[in-house]
């Protein structure tokens, strides 16, 4: 308590004046602050950002971060990063201190710690020598120590002419006890301030004049941490922030977007002669689409190089270098496609995504992470998303791309949309699975999977790249997770080549033990509602992941909107006598919907399953209510049909 | 920009002066290969290393590859050539792609990076890599990928390493040259069971020697399958004698020497109060653990001398090599005896004799401590003591005279799991009390470790990945700070629907196994690799709020698997304990070793009897 009452104390003349917050006060605010002041906290952070710009928005920033350790995973964090980008801006590393509990302080000689390399981007297949990172080392950390660097970035081009954009976390997923930026800026860039998500944390906004710019400041303390939950709904969903952007209006984006690829849509004879050759004989405007389509996504392969020369990692390379070279980022290959369409007289336009997020609609920002494209109806509406990153998608948008902002980038400007989420049906795994189980307990099973949407895109991708050797090996380790005394007989599958037919194949299985037993029953797996066992895990890793917490702070989100139609048929040699069958409890609940059948014959009886889930946002007081309700799904894993043997 | 202009101007002219060359090995190429299973097809590949009197080298590639599928296309397209810039260059000599008409397409200028690799980010002070990426345009199948380097290492070190002649796409043809002083002393290896042409022969002063394959297949893709060391082809060959020679070499450069006084006073801080050189050992594993960082290196790049000791006690980080020279510093400081530095060698292949014959630096994977049995690694703090990392390999331990042991780890790797059913009253409890060792303990620690209270409540129950069943107490771990000791933690969890009632019965699934063995296929090429241990021993007690009448399992079982010095078992034994308990002891252990293609069937048939879904259900009359 005397210590809370010290950091008030402390904090009391911040309270009044929400400034820049000098080092001797920093360093006596954190020297006070122990683990026990925020448990869920590895280190607490002060940050003091000051940005100067001039009247085309370049300038400065200057970052000073301290950072104190709590505990040993902070103490860990032994290493301090910074990344620039050669095209846009520059950064020195200014200072570098450690304050330690004793009171000494020790500089370290930033250019004897910061080592610059290349940021490889791994197996994304991207080439650039334009991303840069400052890598240090800090020696000797100890808990309670204060780390401090200063570093300053210099911005000489912005993605849009004089853009500027930034965001200031009042809720956060690092603990920071205080939180300064200060933006000065001319004040012909009128600046636009939203305040999203307000829940009523304190934070201090100011707007002074000083000649001919405004100075905005804004300061935070205390800020309130955000302790992460896999699958939690996103940041701009949930999380108090501000948004500051020189933009008022979507369109300008848009607008912007398009003139930065219309210029690198001029195609050449080699072009026109694709278009024509793939569109030869071909009557409507789907086929073409599709042929189109399908040849950019598969014939130019994921591969990102840099040296574009306007606005590097924006806009796309010529179409014609990405068309010759048969290689190219998202950008470049929808770029490519939009200028086939156009050649094949389909009206289109790149379209920007923020995939996995939802940009907060009233604060015009250029964050977006992929482009895809747009073809318009006869009308000039919208007609088709089309995304030709996905090499080998059947879908001409793959459901991962749902539920997340997009920006039609279009001559007249568009505004900021959310991709629509599709209904349960269009990501579908069908199944039948017929036993016929014989007198000597064995069963010749076969089983027939269909596979719609993602799930088909998932497996697609996988199969694309097999050989015959491959699929031995996945249908025969398929077989031994559905039964592992099954052996594979004997198997088949769509071509994953042709995309006019969805992913499906068909095994055949030989169960010398299916039905089990001990000395007085008889047990026979029920599968039917095991869709672990039957959806190649995906129902338990990924589909249904969200509801392994046992609590929920904030919001949450499906990862996709799914369904599963599954029959089972058991055929007996002889007539069925008494059995026993599982009873299945079935379930309409937020979205989640189950049916269940049963049809019984002399010697056969046939079982039918049908899950699915229709919704992608939840909110925090449903989870645990839901979670009760789902929790059969997971009883329904385990399930058997008994039977008494004859004595 | 000048950097590109070199390489465009030195590529041009020279695949010019290639292309008939090249054009003629095509047409000429016939193979009558089987290219079922082959993403690609190597046409042509000649490989040479000349070595020079100071031991520096050039290394050679030349290939002509043609790419068969969509695979081969994303496989090969853009070839990464790895390089230590400190000692090493690349000259691209001729690079381009041929279509299915002959036309041969250059690479574009902004089609070549020679970028820092991805570990450097990770640990920049230590790793100096780099890698030179050319993107050939266009691929398809059917299309050719010609590229021809040369590698100059100026390191000047003893030399040693293995060229394969088979991998996952075969060859229609590829030679691997090798020459060198005619004083140099080499020690060769290939397989005599293979197809290879060897010949021998002197130039001037140099003794070169040449192997040869054509029509040599892919080698199939298999889980658990041995290296290609053992089941390919390899041409191995070394200019060190033996383990014992390059043991020395290495490992010497870390014995201490005059240890500083500041370590010194540190290091008996830290061990005086310890009555055991064993106690010594494991206060200063602790202490390590705590307050040092090894950094990622790569061993052979950065060599096996350490940075001042002082220098790295200042930092609290190094290289692996530092922060075990500084353990062996400060055990000598503290008078312990008979510990030594250790080269940990590749797992896979210490299955076969040749890692044993043949003495090459690309075998060394680690380096760690050696004490009368026992191997650790200093300095990583979420590995439990006495763990590697590694069940079972060959290592070389020692200074002047190293030694070349088979280090087995196995039965040490053991988890003990109690789980304790409360079925009463629909209260649904289970109790579940763990002690695990090794990788078990690693992964647990890295999870959960330095993990804050609310953080550790979330991720755990992430980790449990269960959806019917939410924390009711815990998770608890007693002994984090106990690293030469089994990670001990205990929780509590409420389970939801969890007890099936169907007409007469109840019935309900007990916690499984994972085993993790994939011996899906029916027969198989190669041998089967066990590189992990699976030791596991359950007691499962079940305490129900009525008598119990037990319908199924209604015996014990047992099933054991003894062959190729491979003794796995399954044990299962359920018991009553009064008229409402059951209690159930499962014993599962599977040791890393190598199972024979020719006793896989009897193999697999002992992992299906263990797989039986109904080995992990109770059903009960009602």
């Amino acid at each position: 308590m005397k210590k809370n009452i010290l950091i008030i104390i402390l904090l009391l003349p911040i309270l009044i004046y929400a400034e820049y917050l000098p080092q001797n006060k920093v360093i006596k605010l954190l020297s006070s602050i122990t683990a026990n002041d925020y448990p869920e906290a590895n280190v607490v952070n002060i940050d003091n950002t000051i940005v100067k710009l001039d009247k085309n928005a370049l300038g400065t920033f200057d970052e000073e971060k301290y950072r104190k350790i709590l505990n040993q995973a902070g103490k860990n964090q032994n290493k301090i990063y910074f990344s620039y980008d050669i095209n846009y801006d520059s950064l020195w590393v200014e200072e570098i201190k450690i304050f330690k509990t004793n009171g000494k302080i020790i500089s370290l000689n930033p250019k004897d710690i910061m080592i610059k390399t290349d940021i490889n981007s791994g197996f994304s297949n991207i080439y650039s020598y334009s991303s840069k990172l400052l890598v240090g080392t800090l020696p000797d950390l100890e808990i309670g120590d204060i780390i401090y660097t200063k570093a300053k970035t210099r911005i000489f081009k912005t993605a849009i002419d004089n853009y500027f954009a930034n965001r200031f976390e009042i809720e956060d997923y690092d603990k920071y006890i205080h939180k300064y930026m200060e933006i000065n800026i001319p004040s012909s860039i009128k600046l636009y301030i939203h305040d999203i998500n307000n829940k009523g944390f304190k934070y201090e906004k100011t707007v002074a004049q000083k000649g001919d710019k405004t100075i905005y400041r804004f300061t935070v303390k205390d800020a309130p941490m955000i302790i992460y939950e896999p699958n939690m709904d996103i940041y701009n969903l949930i999380a108090h922030h501000i948004m500051i952007t020189s933009i008022s209006d979507w369109k300008e984006i848009s607008r912007w977007y398009y003139n930065l690829v219309e210029k690198h849509l001029k195609t050449d004879d080699d072009i026109k002669n694709k278009v024509a050759e793939l569109t030869n004989g071909l009557k409507t405007k789907k086929e073409k689409l599709q042929k189109l389509f399908y040849w950019v996504a598969k014939k130019i392969r994921y591969l990102g190089v840099d040296k574009e020369k306007d606005r590097p990692g924006l806009e796309p390379h010529d179409v014609t270098f990405t068309f010759h070279t048969r290689g190219g980022v998202c950008r470049d290959k929808a770029a490519l496609l939009v200028a086939m369409l156009r050649e094949a007289g389909i009206n289109s336009d790149v379209i920007l995504v923020s995939v996995g997020n939802i940009l907060d609609k009233v604060a015009p920002v250029t964050w977006f992470n992929h482009a895809i494209v747009m073809a318009y109806d006869e009308n000039g509406n919208p007609e088709y998303f089309l995304d030709p990153t996905d090499e080998n998608t059947k879908d001409f948008l793959p459901a991962y791309e749902e539920d997340c902002s997009y920006l039609v980038a279009s001559e007249k400007g568009n505004t900021l949309g959310i991709v629509p989420v599709s209904k349960p049906d269009k990501n579908k795994l069908l199944l039948t699975i017929e036993n016929n189980i014989n007198n000597d307990n064995s069963s010749q099973t076969s089983m027939h999977f269909t596979f719609i949407g993602l799930f088909d895109d998932f497996l697609r991708n996988r199969f694309v790249r097999y050989t015959k050797q491959d699929y031995d090996e996945f249908f025969a380790n398929l077989a031994e997770k559905f039964n592992p005394a099954a052996e594979l007989t004997d198997y088949s599958y769509t071509n994953p080549n042709d995309k006019s037919k969805n992913i499906s194949f068909t095994l055949k299985l030989n169960i010398p033990s299916y039905v089990s037993s001990s000395k007085s029953y008889y047990f026979i797996p029920f599968d039917i509602t095991n869709l672990d066992k039957l959806s190649l895990s995906i129902y338990k890793y990924y589909l249904m992941s969200p509801f392994r917490l046992s609590k929920r702070k904030y919001n949450f989100a499906m990862p996709l909107t799914f369904s599963f139609d599954m029959q089972e048929t058991y055929n007996f040699e002889k007539k069925i006598k008494k059995i026993s069958l599982p009873e299945i409890e079935t379930l309409d609940y937020l979205g989640f919907k189950t049916k269940f059948g049963n049809k019984q014959n002399k010697n056969s009886f046939t079982v039918s399953y049908y899950l699915e889930s229709s919704k992608k946002h939840f909110k925090k007081e449903d989870y645990l209510p839901l979670k009760k309700k789902l929790s059969i799904l997971s009883k329904y894993q385990n399930l058997y049909i008994i039977a008494k043997r004859s004595k | 920009m000048k950097k590109y202009i070199f390489f465009v101007l030195l590529i041009f002219p020279l695949s010019f002066l290639f292309c008939d060359d090249i054009s003629d090995i095509i047409k000429n190429t016939q193979t009558n290969i089987s290219l079922e299973n082959a993403n690609a097809l190597n046409i042509y590949t000649s490989v040479s290393m000349d070595i020079k009197n100071d031991w520096s080298y050039e290394y050679k590639v030349f290939y002509i590859k043609k790419i068969l599928t969509y695979k081969g296309k994303k496989r090969y397209s853009d070839v990464k050539l790895r390089y230590f810039p400190e000692y090493e260059t690349i000259r691209i000599d001729t690079a381009f792609t041929i279509d299915t008409q002959g036309k041969r397409i250059n690479l574009p200028e902004n089609m070549i990076y020679n970028l820092d690799t991805r570990d450097v980010m990770y640990s920049p002070k230590y790793i100096k890599e780099k890698e030179m990426i050319l993107n050939f345009p266009q691929i398809e199948p059917g299309y050719y990928i010609v590229l021809k380097y040369t590698l100059t290492n100026t390191k000047r070190e003893k030399i040693s390493g293995t060229e394969h002649l088979m991998e996952t796409n075969p060859y229609a043809y590829k030679k691997f040259t090798i020459s060198f002083p005619k004083d140099f002393s080499i020690h060769t290896y290939y397989p005599s069971d293979k197809d290879v042409r060897f010949s021998k022969n002197t130039i001037h002063d140099k003794t070169v020697l040449s192997w040869e394959v054509k029509d040599s297949p892919l080698i199939k893709d298999e889980p658990n399958q041995p290296s290609f060391k053992i089941i390919g082809c390899p041409v191995i060959y070394t200019f060190y004698d033996d383990w014992n020679e390059l043991g020395k070499e290495k490992l010497i450069k870390l014995k201490p020497d005059k240890i500083p006084e500041t370590i010194k006073t540190k290091a008996l801080d830290i061990t005086n109060h310890e009555n055991s050189d064993y106690n010594k050992i494991v206060a200063l594993y602790k202490y390590f653990a705590k307050n040092f960082d090894v950094n990622r290196a790569y061993l052979d790049e950065i060599g096996y001398t350490p940075e001042d000791l002082i220098t790295i006690q200042q930092n609290k980080y190094g290289s692996p090599i530092d922060i075990t020279a500084l353990f062996l510093a400060y055990c000598k400081a503290s008078d312990i005896k008979d510990v030594y530095p250790a080269l940990v060698l590749q797992q896979l292949n210490s299955f076969d004799d040749i890692q044993k014959k043949y003495a090459q630096t690309g075998e060394i994977y680690d380096l760690a401590i050696y004490y009368k049995g026992n191997l650790f690694k200093p300095g990583y703090e979420y590995l439990p003591m006495g763990y590697i990392e590694i069940d079972r390999t060959n290592v070389v331990y020692g200074y002047e005279n190293p030694v070349f042991i088979n280090y087995v780890y196995d039965k040490k790797n053991l988890e003990k799991r109690y789980y304790e059913y409360n079925l009463k009253n629909n209260s649904n409890l289970l109790k579940v009390n763990m002690e695990v060792c090794g990788y078990k303990n690693k992964l647990l620690r890295i999870r959960f470790q330095n993990t804050t209270p609310q953080k550790m409540k979330i991720w755990f129950n992430s980790f449990l990945g269960l959806n019917n069943a939410i924390l009711a107490e815990g998770p608890v771990f007693e002994n984090f700070d106990e690293l030469d000791k089994p990670l001990r933690y205990n929780y509590t969890l409420k389970l939801y629907d969890f007890i099936i009632n169907q007409d007469n019965y109840v019935y309900f699934p007990i916690i499984q196994t994972n085993l993790g063995l994939n011996i899906s296929q029916e027969k198989r090429e190669y041998d089967f690799i066990i590189t992990k241990t699976i030791n596991i021993k359950d007691k499962i007690k079940i305490n129900f709020d009525k008598k119990v009448k037990l319908i199924f399992p209604d015996g014990k079982m047992e099933y054991i698997f003894n062959a190729d010095n491979v003794e796995a078992f399954f044990k299962y034994r359920i018991e009553k304990d009064g008229e409402n308990f059951i209690v159930i002891h499962r014993e599962l252990f599977i040791p890393s070793g190598v199972i024979s293609k020719e006793n896989y069937k009897k193999f697999r048939k002992f992992v299906k009897s263990v797989k039986k879904p109904l080995n992990n259900m109770i059903f009960i009359l009602k």
